[in-house]
């Protein structure tokens, strides 16, 4: 049976040492109550608890500026007036959120640092506090030395800055930037299809929708043709269809011909409404039903030229989500694009904390892994050897 | 494929679910009846309810891999196939658990908690969809995998918990139930701490920042805390009031609790919060 070796522990504040009997170290009594204060568990546990529920405050009430007309009418008067007045719409970023923060790194820092005797099973603790510190010490520079904004580019657009939240002017890249192509790549066999049943109990395909595309359909010659598509099918008083890009698919059509031995005809199939008109028969006995399916996105692509600020090219580069461009200090990562100009819109970071949270990053685990599995070894390797 | 794979595995987690509790009545019965040693044909049982859970494991390692075959990427974009991981890694826990650190007796349990898991899995939409292009990334498996283990993890020391509630609370049993409970939440706090950074690592390489407050995100760090808090606690319970005597069951609260949160990180903020994570319930 394994026996846990915290359970065997209770560390109390700072005992007297052999160096310093009284546990007197020249500094104050308050100045130690305090060290002795934010070393303790007890105080860590605490913090932890609190931090951990405001974070889940955080989740359940919407985070954005504050409208207090919307809030009260949302969570009631009380909650509504409470929500402006700790800031929990802007939760993450609250003084005193940000304030429990810094006060468990503090108690971290000081249970890393003061005190105990150098000895290597303490070290694998120190490892993983302090690697806590590294990544908030690395978040710290990112806030204050870090810079975010971003890049909106046309096709053939060239940028030699881009935006910054709250900058008057755009900041300098020291390059330029210029967009060759977006593109965005579906998955094959994905998106709109037209299910097309030969007889009442005959054969059905599903033909994927192309506008332009003619399928001959296997039966007596017949053919289907895809003339048109629309996202939200409406006419107007003249009896012309209204139809635009920027369409929210609220009724879905797409217009077909269907020729073969009795002659042609065209109709319009509904996909919100399969029994008007596409889903009777025609006089040979098809039966067509429009399934709307947006395409499944394979890849954002921005296309990109970097040139120098004299305009020689210096290199060309694909920009794809989770594949992003760095360029001298700074990464351009593909954020969204513009529906209706198919325009891209980059996201541009310089972050100088990097080396620091990722160091952090290394350690934290090792350090978890040293405590739990090679502190019991060395315990247990000591009381032996007692 | 994988859907007859899913079902055999299945299947042969409800027969070690079956011979697991008459293994466990039997030695009831034995017990009472004044009976102190066990058996060979007891202990047959017993190993033939451990192959059971590992040809249900093995069933478990085919279904993912005919999966990650047919989609032509690896099964981590829902609730289902991440399930899939999940219970994979609960009886990885068990296995290492048992060959490695000695704890037995636990085939009962095991065999059940497989079988849960698979069957709320059933629960969810089926249906795989093609990667969204956030998806697309080294790290899916890696994170994902590492999250779905820890997962596992923490839903064995709940499982063992239970089982220290209900059934051996009263018995020697006891301390090592407790024992098991805080390896396996340890190993899960470290299995969850690596998760947490390959996601952060991840939504650098995708989205610029390591930590955006995001629902998944801020839920998985107050997992971290409440199971950070465990630990803590376990040196320091006297610093509460908590007497030594009456810590076990605080970590058998804790173990429960602690899964509760498990339980709304991972479905809860899928389907009743709005998160960049949502991609389950696409």
């Amino acid at each position: 049976m394994k026996t846990p070796d915290e359970t065997a522990q209770d560390p109390s504040p700072a005992a007297p040492s052999a160096a310093d009997p009284s546990g007197r170290t020249g500094k104050p009594g308050w100045v130690r109550r305090i060290i002795r204060g934010l070393r303790s568990i007890r105080f860590a546990i605490i913090l932890m608890a609190l931090i951990a529920a405001a974070s889940l405050v955080g989740t359940l009430i919407e985070q954005g500026p504050y409208n207090p007309d919307a809030a009260i009418a949302r969570y009631g008067r009380a909650l509504g007036l409470l929500i402006g007045l700790l800031g929990l719409n802007q939760l993450y970023s609250a003084w005193w959120f940000l304030g429990l923060l810094a006060l468990l790194a503090l108690s971290v820092a000081v249970c890393t640092f003061s005190g105990a005797r150098f000895s290597l099973r303490k070290t694998f603790t120190l490892i993983t506090h302090a690697s806590i510190l590294l990544i908030v010490a690395g978040a710290i520079l990112r806030g204050i030395a870090g810079v975010d904004g971003m890049l909106a580019l046309e096709k053939g657009q060239m940028a030699g800055g881009f935006e910054v939240e709250g900058a008057t002017a755009p900041v300098p890249l020291g390059f330029h930037l210029r967009l060759d192509d977006f593109l965005i790549r579906y998955y094959e066999g994905t998106g709109d299809s037209l299910e097309v049943r030969l007889g009442e109990a005959g054969q059905t395909l599903t033909i994927p929708v192309e506008v332009g595309k003619v399928v001959p359909l296997n039966r007596d010659g017949a053919k289907l043709e895809v003339l048109r598509r629309v996202l939200d099918f409406k006419m107007d008083e003249n009896g012309q269809i209204l139809s635009a890009p920027e369409q929210q698919p609220d009724n879905p059509a797409v217009q077909v011909r269907l020729t073969g031995p009795a002659g042609e005809s065209k109709r319009w199939v509904f996909a919100v409404h399969p029994e008007f008109e596409g889903h009777a028969p025609d006089a040979a006995g098809i039966h067509l039903r429009y399934i709307f399916r947006p395409p499944a996105v394979k890849s954002y692509e921005s296309h990109v030229t970097v040139l120098d600020e004299n305009g020689n090219k210096i290199r060309e580069a694909v920009i794809l989500v989770n594949s992003p461009l760095n360029v001298g200090r700074y990464t351009f990562y593909q954020a969204s694009y513009n529906t209706k100009t198919m325009g891209t819109i980059l996201e541009v970071t310089h972050d100088p904390g990097v080396p620091l949270v990722f160091a952090g990053f290394i350690l934290l685990p090792l350090g978890v892994a040293l405590a739990f599995y090679a502190k019991p070894l060395l315990n247990r390797k000591g009381r032996g050897d007692a | 494929m994988h859907e007859q794979l899913w079902t055999i595995s299945f299947v042969i987690f409800l027969a070690a679910v079956l011979l697991n509790a008459a293994q466990v009545i039997l030695a009831l019965v034995l017990k009472k009846a004044g009976r102190t040693d066990s058996p060979g044909w007891l202990r047959w049982m017993r190993g033939a309810g451990n192959v059971l859970i590992g040809l249900g494991m093995a069933g478990l390692t085919a279904t993912i891999a005919a999966e990650w075959r047919a989609l032509g990427y690896p099964p981590f974009s829902n609730v289902p196939e991440s399930m899939l991981w999940m219970a994979w890694g609960f009886c990885a826990v068990y296995f290492v658990s048992r060959i490695f650190v000695g704890f037995t007796g636990m085939e009962l349990g095991a065999s059940v908690g497989a079988v849960g898991i698979l069957a709320v899995s059933s629960l969810f939409p089926q249906g795989s969809h093609p990667l969204m292009p956030a998806l697309q990334s080294k790290w899916l498996v890696f994170h994902v995998f590492t999250c779905m283990v820890s997962y596992g993890a923490f839903f064995a020391a709940f499982c063992t918990a239970i089982l220290w509630l209900a059934i051996w609370r009263k018995r020697e049993s006891q301390k090592v139930l407790d024992v098991l409970a805080y390896q396996l939440m340890a190993f899960g706090f470290l299995a969850l701490t690596v998760g947490i950074i390959s996601g952060s690592v991840w939504a650098k390489q995708a989205w610029g920042r390591y930590w955006g407050w995001d629902p998944k995100e801020t839920w998985s760090l107050i997992t971290w805390f409440v199971y950070g808090i465990y630990l803590h606690f376990r040196m320091a319970g006297a610093q509460f009031g908590v007497k030594r005597e009456n810590l076990p069951l605080l970590n058998a609260i804790f173990a429960i609790a602690g899964f509760v949160v498990v339980a709304f990180t991972y479905f809860g903020v899928s389907y009743l919060l709005v998160s960049l994570h949502s991609y389950a319930t696409s």
